[in-house]
């Protein structure tokens, strides 16, 4: 359709159709060999014109450069100056492919030579194009634009362009009398010649103009500034980067992107559509884009290719750097030998539930979860048709996903009816794959089984994600017909639908239940998308913004903060955490303070990986008496939390716990598969029934609880795996009841090193008390015997959904800093509480708070200045972090038999009081048997001479643990076994 | 007019239909009003048991292409997409509901996307676990004609495995979006043959109903209304004929087999679920026949029930949840509709090895009987369903050597003679009547509910706070076991309201359950 003068009229087209040597060109102005078109014919088979997608490109360049004679690409410039040449690039083998290779290696496949003498076509296509045409699968337009450089009108008159309207007349057959089909029954939008980029084309059936369109969009290239989208977000409402400078905010961001795109070679460009929005000449092209993709997005394309000459010519005549002379000519042939394709993304995502009718052939945003997808299928693009009386030869493109085979042949001389046959290996193939995306977990509604689409992916984005990959996609929604037969017409009133996909974003998705902690990811992690410039600097916001569209977000964001000012915000969140059970206040607060979480830190310089990390997550152990709720305390977190995982340490292996190698059943192949831990990195890990854990497993979590990470050695494979994770556990006492005249670690079957990685250690113990009991039996009939409960006694509470909203929203948009007074409060607090040691009576010195304890504090306050959304860590954050950890220690960490908080009860295992206690012994006891004779005392008689010394009731495991240390020390030897041990004396020692 | 209307309905839908399409005004809403239309042509319940009805006896094959079949189902699935279909051909001429709409390929290019419509596709079977007492009550007696072998397509749909069932796509065009997995409802509508759409995989070729309307069931199947006079002798006749028929006059066991029986989740969160029942000590079968008589007995009572025979082989063969494979939910044993009771027998139980599938369906077992959800496997993700079965275990030793439940009651035989595992035949004649009457008591009661006034409460507080002082060792838990135990109490009395009378009487019924275990 654009046609402007033709260099060549069709008689003088030079031949080269079957591309071997140059001396048989001039044959070839003959009437073409009939075997031209025959599969099969070794010469055919070889020709460039082969289109099979199954041929690699790199090789078609090949055979192309050796039909004209060179042995070497050579790169000679195009538009040479004063040269006579043509500027057609050599369209290579497949014109109008896309991609020519899977990954879009454009430069190998498409090689550039310049030919000084005549302008000569090189008829490897029988169309003659002077660029590559952009046939995208996604889109299934077929309008065609030519590029309109500043430099090329000017030259328009050697210049040579073909639009499309040449595709149903075989270049090798320009002498025939041309066909009366008409040349557009594929387009949507009726052709008109290009020449003037603002012709009046609309859209057909509406009044969309689609040469102003492209103006607009040229504008909005041209003129979009970062400043922009910053005003809109603000209106919005939407958190907004504050800007290092003004001028950063003048940055024309396409013309940027376009440079980017040249100097990497890369051919798509990302279209953030809110910066449609937020342009305000553009509005307008943001709602066409959403209606008529079809029509709007080549008009894009074919911009973006427009600015990509022009703003190369520009560098060049400016004389940047990379774009002198000859090198700037050759960029500039390489731009025209590409195409370029604009991947527009952005809008609001939708549920795949809510896709109906309506929405056929507009441009939609799902997200959901790769679960299957098929090997790549060649697509057929462009059909090649022959007639087999004439053998005159139509090409035909593939329209809504299907091609119209002619009914008979087009030439009028001809015209046979049912005589075109499809010729397989002449018609031109893209890479196409079928994806099943299944909704993701969060966006089925409750009970109900998960649904399905089918998203068709072309070219670049094929093999882009894989089966388990959650994804963001745009897409234009289709239905097509579903045919009763594949081999008859007709077809039934059945429509299946699916996705034309033109955008891919993997990773994205922000969801109900909390997001991913970022600080846990490495600096800056980029969210896997396609290839391609542009709008990668946006995700951040968008992957929070993912969830239910903006307005639903900026409504949701207006909610939080509201609610996070109102000053019982704290008491309230607390409440509203497993509002079934019944008090326990400071338990729930502690939890509360563990789902915020404090924040990570590392030290920025330091050997690899940014140096060590200081854990920002913390860690809760409930400990007491069955029945107390502590399991349906855990399931309620849960819940709650992100990335949450709930096991049993019972059931749980260490393999289940941590990761594993395995073979996978249909590859074959050795896949890690990670356990409970692994999985929820960057989340919370649930350990109910923490005591009956075995060792193995227990050893485990040392590391993650202090390196976080988790190693694995296993088939050969070492790896250490991030586990970056909260652990709340809940563990019974030893002997199922807890025993108050024992020290803590006496009644938790827990090794003392293990116990001190808890942040918090709660005591939940059931006390036979009248008024507590009467609480708790009131709370419990109220809410177990009435048909329609009220969850926590009608007082206000959150909803689950909003509590863990609120969660996420802190933990991914609040990071406090600690204040200079918070910083005081600290040093204050840690002092006192080792102070809280000192004795003045005596000089001994029990050990209440170690830097351990410090640390603590500190995430707890963090996490208490999250939770009110306060960027500072302020003085009130401390007082109540303080206070909590005061009173975890002050049950946990109390000395029974002396009532003092001992710190190394939990550190060590063994109190202050303690290891008074065993002195006294065994002074006492190395006093007896210096008495005694050198035959040694009786384990039994040794027992009843201390305790008749003793004041107190003789601890029989503590004597055991006093002789051991003796023995050790060498000073006394135990013989014999069980009730028949005696003790001696080391004589001389 | 009405009549006309329905033998119309009744002889050829699909020209009913048809008919009804061009005397609407309003087409968007179409759909709506056929499912209003039909819905009150079958209004009455004689015109209703008219419509032929879709069942194990009167498979697919008994019916005519494109009649008009009742069809009582649960859904199994419903992750197939919706499907799009042009709401009206040609000139005016209604689309949808199978009817034969082919197109020319030419008409395609001007097809009015506007005139596109959705329609909910899902899998459906029979109810799996329905008993044959129920079935004809909901069905009316029917003539026994032609009894053809169902021979049912994708099995795998079905979660009891090696039984004649029915399965077939079901379409619906009007809020089919709110069936979840596991609903009961009676589908009406036409049965057609299509075949099953997928991008992926081959279509295969299904029996097909086209929805015209459907109605749904409630937990009980048949509607029940609570309370209902004058059980109080109904209830003692009920647990004694429980006892001699099956549990060697064990009344005990008998009545707690009936607490547990008509309990049902009330509330989710905070949870208040029903307990599942161990009989301890049950002995192992002397003959050839495996089959308790308890089963026979509960299947005559309940509407909806199920014997799960376990043994080694079973537990590692079969899937206890269902679980999508290449897009196709596949069945689990235990994708039962709420209101369903299973009766786990664990006599077959031999030495062996428990393959890592038989401890995944223990597991899921455990926890469908402790937090009433079962989990779907999907590929990436599970979703945890939730579900209303209530579980009566029968072990041999002194516990469930699988399951851990919240109640466990020694069985006490009366004499060690009695054969427990005596065929159905033998299991002691009832008339009707008083079966029916059974049924009514149990039926009522498990949709019934019970009020606990202001004093009651106080009342109980007192007696947990008494005793507590008596015993430390008692927990909350046992506050609450004994406050669920209590109201199901009151339910199987069909009393209104919870009464200091009743909470005695389960203190002692717990108290000799308490003394035994």
């Amino acid at each position: 359709m654009s046609s402007p003068p033709m260099e060549f009229p069709s008689s003088d087209d030079v031949d080269m159709q079957d591309g071997t040597t140059l001396a048989e060109q001039s044959m070839a102005n003959a009437p073409p060999p009939q075997s031209l078109f025959l599969p099969g014919t070794p010469s055919v088979a070889g020709t460039p014109a082969r289109r099979s997608a199954a041929a690699s490109s790199p090789i078609r360049g090949e055979i192309a450069r050796r039909a004209v004679g060179m042995a070497t690409p050579k790169r000679t410039p195009l538009f040479a100056p004063g040269g006579s040449s043509s500027p057609l690039p050599f369209p290579s083998s497949s014109p109008a492919k896309k991609t020519p290779a899977r990954r879009g290696n454009q430069r190998a496949a498409t090689p550039r030579s310049g030919i000084d003498s005549e302008p000569l076509d090189f008829p490897t296509s029988p169309t003659v194009i002077a660029t590559p045409r952009n046939r995208r699968g996604d889109i299934h337009s077929s309008l065609a634009f030519t590029p309109t450089s500043a430099r090329q009108r000017a030259k328009r008159t050697i210049k040579s362009d073909f639009g499309e309207g040449d595709l149903n007349s075989d270049g090798t057959h320009l002498s025939m009398p041309p066909s009366s089909a008409p040349g557009g029954p594929l387009l949507s939008a009726p052709a008109a010649p290009s020449d003037e980029p603002d012709e009046i084309r609309a859209i057909w059936g509406t009044t969309v103009n689609l040469g102003e369109t492209m103006k607009l969009f040229r504008d909005f290239m041209r003129g979009f500034k970062v400043k922009y989208r910053i005003a809109h977000d603000r209106d919005n409402g939407e958190r907004t980067r504050a800007l290092k400078s003004p001028e950063e905010g003048e940055v024309v961001l396409y013309e940027q992107y376009l440079r980017r795109m040249r100097q990497t070679g890369e051919t798509n460009l990302n279209l953030d559509m809110v910066n449609l929005l937020a342009y305000p000449p553009t509005k307008k092209l943001h709602s066409q884009l959403v209606k008529y993709p079809q029509e709007v997005v080549p008009a894009m394309d074919q911009v973006l290719k427009d600015l990509m000459l022009e703003i190369a010519e520009m560098d060049q005549e400016e004389g940047m750097e990379g774009m002198f002379g000859e090198e700037g000519e050759a960029e500039i042939a390489d731009i025209m030998g590409k195409i370029y394709k604009v991947r527009p993304y952005g809008l609001k995502t939708v549920n795949m539930r809510d896709l109906n009718p309506t929405d056929t052939d507009k441009l939609v945003c799902i997200k959901g979860l790769v679960i299957r997808a098929t090997p790549v299928i060649p697509d057929m693009k462009v059909a090649f048709f022959r007639c087999l009386t004439c053998s005159h030869t139509v090409q035909v493109e593939i329209d809504r996903g299907k091609i119209s085979e002619p009914a008979r042949c087009p030439r009028d001389v001809c015209a046979s009816v049912g005589t075109m046959s499809l010729i397989h290996n002449r018609c031109e193939f893209a890479d196409r794959q079928v994806i099943r995306l299944q909704e993701t977990p969060d966006a089925v509604p409750d009970g109900q089984t998960p649904h399905t689409v089918s998203l068709s992916v072309y070219d670049e984005l094929v093999d882009v994600s894989k089966p388990g990959d959650r994804l963001v996609v745009m897409g234009i929604f289709r239905s097509v017909p579903v045919r009763v037969n594949p081999r008859t017409r007709t077809i039934k009133s059945l429509f299946k639908t699916f996705l034309d996909v033109v955008h891919v974003k993997i990773g994205g998705g922000g969801s109900g239940k909390l997001g991913l902690d970022r600080s846990t990811r490495p600096g800056g992690e980029r969210i896997p998308g396609i290839g391609g410039v542009g709008g990668q600097e946006d995700d951040e916001d968008e992957a929070t913004s993912g969830g239910g569209g903006q307005m639903k977000q900026v409504q949701m964001e207006g909610k939080m903060r509201e609610l996070s000012q109102r000053p019982d915000v704290y008491d309230l969140l607390s409440r509203s955490l497993a509002p079934s059970i019944w008090s326990m206040e400071d338990v729930k607060k502690g939890i509360l303070l563990m789902l915020f979480g404090g924040t990570n830190k590392s030290i920025a310089r330091g050997g690899g990986g940014g140096g060590p990390r200081y854990r920002g997550d913390i860690n809760v152990l409930l400990v007491g008496d069955p029945g107390t709720s502590k399991s349906q305390i855990l399931m309620y977190v849960h819940k709650i939390a992100p990335r949450g995982v709930f096991t049993s340490g019972k059931g749980s292996s260490a393999v289940g716990l941590t990761a594993y190698v395995t073979r996978d059943p249909d590859s074959k192949q050795l896949v890690l598969e990670s356990g409970a831990l692994v999985l929820s990195d960057g989340g919370v890990c649930c350990i109910d029934e923490f005591d009956k854990m075995s060792d193995a497993t227990r050893s485990v979590l040392h590391e993650v609880m202090e390196q976080q990470t988790v190693s694995v050695a296993k088939a050969g494979i070492i790896t250490t795996l991030n586990a970056r994770t909260s652990i709340l556990a809940a563990a019974n006492p030893i002997n199922s009841k807890y025993d108050d005249s024992l020290p803590i670690p006496r009644n938790i079957d827990l090794p003392p090193t293990l116990i001190s990685r808890f942040d918090l250690l709660y005591l939940v113990l059931d006390k036979v008390d009248e008024v507590i009991d009467r609480k708790l039996a009131e709370h419990l009939v109220g809410l177990y015997l009435e048909d329609a409960p009220e969850t926590g006694g009608g007082e206000d509470i959150l909803p689950l959904d909003e509590l863990s909203a609120y969660i996420t929203y802190a933990r991914s948009r609040i990071h406090p800093v600690i204040t200079e007074d918070a910083s005081e409060e600290l040093v204050k607090s840690y002092v006192e509480m080792r102070k809280a040691g000192e004795d003045p009576r005596s000089n001994e010195k029990r050990i209440t708070a170690t830097t351990r304890q410090l640390e603590s504090m500190i995430r707890l306050s963090e996490a208490h200045a999250r939770m009110r959304f306060s960027p500072f860590v302020e003085l009130e954050d401390v007082k109540e972090a303080y206070r909590l950890m005061r009173e975890a220690i002050r049950t946990s960490a109390m000395d029974p038999r002396t009532g003092k908080i001992d710190m190394g009860l939990i550190d060590t295992g063994i109190g202050q009081q303690q290891r008074r206690m065993r002195g006294d012994m065994r002074k006492e006891m190395l006093s007896v048997l210096d008495k005694g004779n050198s035959r040694g005392i009786k384990w039994s008689d040794a027992i009843k001479k201390l305790e008749g010394q003793s004041s107190v009731r003789l601890d029989h495991q503590e004597f055991t643990a006093v002789i051991l240390d003796l023995e050790r020390e060498g000073l006394v030897k135990v013989v014999g076994e069980r009730d028949k041990r005696v003790i001696r004396r080391v004589e001389g020692a | 007019m009405v009549s006309s209307l329905l033998a119309d309905a009744l002889r050829d839908p699909t020209s009913s239909l048809s008919h009804l399409y061009p005397s609407t005004g309003d087409k968007s809403n179409f759909p709506a009003l056929v499912s209003r239309h039909y819905s009150q042509i079958f209004k009455t319940q004689e015109a209703f048991e008219e419509i032929p009805t879709l069942d194990v006896n009167y498979p697919p094959k008994s019916h005519q292409p494109r009649s008009l079949v009742r069809f009582r189902a649960m859904v199994q699935d419903t992750s197939p997409s919706p499907e799009m279909y042009l709401s009206e051909v040609g000139e005016g001429a209604c689309g949808g509901w199978g009817m034969d709409a082919t197109l020319n390929e030419s008409e395609i290019g001007i097809l009015d996307y506007s005139k596109l419509k959705e329609c909910t596709v899902v899998w459906a079977v029979n109810v799996p676990g329905e008993t044959d007492w129920c079935k004809q009550k909901l069905d009316g007696a029917h003539p026994d004609a032609a009894r053809e072998v169902p021979t049912p397509v994708r099995t795998h749909k079905f979660p009891v495995g090696d039984v004649p069932h029915v399965g077939i796509q079901v379409k619906i065009y009007d809020k089919g979006d709110t069936l979840k997995s596991t609903d009961v409802v009676t589908f009406v509508g036409i049965l057609t043959t299509e075949s099953t759409h997928s991008d992926l995989d081959e279509s295969i070729s299904v029996p097909t109903l086209h929805v015209l309307f459907w109605k749904s069931h409630p937990r009980t199947l048949l509607p029940r209304s609570y309370p209902v006079d004058g059980v109080d002798g109904v209830r003692g006749q009920l647990i004694s004929w429980i006892a001699t028929e099956a549990l060697g006059g064990d009344t005990d066991a008998a009545e707690w087999i009936l607490l547990v029986c008509i309990a049902r989740t009330i509330s989710r969160h905070p949870a208040l679920l029903q307990p599942s029942l161990t009989i301890s000590h049950f002995p192992l079968p002397t003959t050839e026949i495996t089959t308790p008589t308890l089963s026979h007995v509960l299947s005559e009572l309940l509407p909806s029930f199920l014997t799960l025979p376990l043994s080694l082989d079973l537990l590692n063969k079969l899937h206890f949840a269902p679980e999508s494979k290449d897009e196709d939910l596949h069945s689990g044993f235990l994708q039962q509709p709420a209101g369903t009771t299973i009766l786990v027998n664990e006599s077959g139980v031999q030495e062996g090895k428990l393959a890592e599938n038989g401890i995944n369906n223990i597991l899921i077992t455990q926890d469908v009987m402790s937090s009433q959800t079962i989990p779907y496997i999907f590929p990436f993700s599970r979703f945890s369903f939730p579900t209303d079965i209530n579980f009566v275990v029968l072990a041999q030793g002194k516990k469930s050597a699988f399951f851990k439940t919240d109640i466990g009651v020694e069985l006490k035989r009366r004499s060690s003679d009695v054969d427990l595992y005596k065929p159905k035949d033998r299991v002691g004649g009832l008339s009707s009547e008083i079966l029916d009457a059974f049924r009514e008591l149990i039926g009522s009661a498990s949709s019934g509910t019970v009020k606990v006034g202001p004093t009651m409460s106080a009342y109980i507080q007192n007696a947990f706070v008494e005793e507590r002082q008596k015993s430390p060792s008692i927990t909350q838990d046992h506050l609450i076991h004994m406050m669920t135990v209590a109201k199901l109490m009151a339910l199987s009395m069909h009393a209104t309201e919870l009464t200091p009378e009743i909470w005695e009487r389960t203190k002692t019924l717990e108290s000799r359950r308490a003394s035994l275990s």
